[in-house]
């Protein structure tokens, strides 16, 4: 259970890196998914698969990575199922 | 207590839990994802982007597991499939059947959900004035003397 919680922590530390340097990743990769691994960009593309393709040849672990999309559009989301 | 974050998308800041899947019966690794809390979702759903993540990592046929019940939202109905896992929000873990969102019918840029299926164990505080998203166990609740 601690190294669970130890992944979760580190996988967080990813989606924080990316909420502090949203602006700049707006500016570098607009309307890419960009994809954050240990703290830093392991790659970006406009295309989720092609994007998941090089992380899988550069060996970024595609269960650990935390991918969003760089975008400063608004999106209505209505879900429920 | 399991906290969550707000995540900011355009203007929009949306409520996020983490939360790591582990697949026992498919002998596959675990998957960390961001579950959007939506307390409108029966269950808790992996969206088509989390699903394929899933199977390129580790060769889980998505379309080889088991049919779900359709999905249906203002969008319409999706094909699901499900799959047994053990889900873990830090600190909480519990088994759990986790439908999957086909992707092969329905490739759409949409969050996995945190559905009522888990929320309903919790009492759930989401907060954007003060930036909390908390979800708290039954003792942590009581002791709030809500009304």
């Amino acid at each position: 259970m601690q190294e669970k919680q130890a992944e979760l922590r580190r996988f967080h530390q990813n989606v924080e890196y990316f909420q502090m340097h949203r602006e700049e990743l707006l500016r570098q990769y607009p309307e890419q998914w960009v994809a954050v691994f240990d703290q830093q960009i392991v790659g970006a593309d406009p295309d989720y698969e092609h994007l998941l393709d090089e992380l899988k040849e550069k060996r970024v672990p595609l269960g650990k990575v935390f991918i969003q999309r760089a975008t400063d559009k608004d999106e209505l989301l209505i879900l429920s199922q | 207590m399991i906290r969550g974050y707000f995540l900011r998308s355009g203007s929009t800041v949306r409520p996020f839990v983490d939360a790591s899947f582990e697949f026992p019966l498919l002998h596959a690794g675990s998957l960390e994802v961001p579950l959007l809390v939506d307390t409108g979702a029966d269950r808790t759903i992996l969206a088509p982007l989390d699903a394929m993540r899933l199977a390129e990592e580790t060769g889980v046929d998505i379309a080889a597991l088991p049919r779900g019940v359709p999905s249906t939202g203002v969008g319409g109905q999706t094909d699901t499939r499900t799959v047994e896992v053990i889900v873990t929000l830090d600190p909480f873990s519990t088994p759990l059947t986790l439908t999957i969102l086909d992707p092969l019918s329905h490739i759409q840029p949409i969050p996995s959900l945190l559905g009522r299926d888990i929320l309903s164990r919790f009492t759930l505080i989401v907060e954007q004035r003060t930036n909390r998203v908390l979800l708290l166990e039954p003792e942590e609740a009581d002791a709030l003397s809500l009304p």
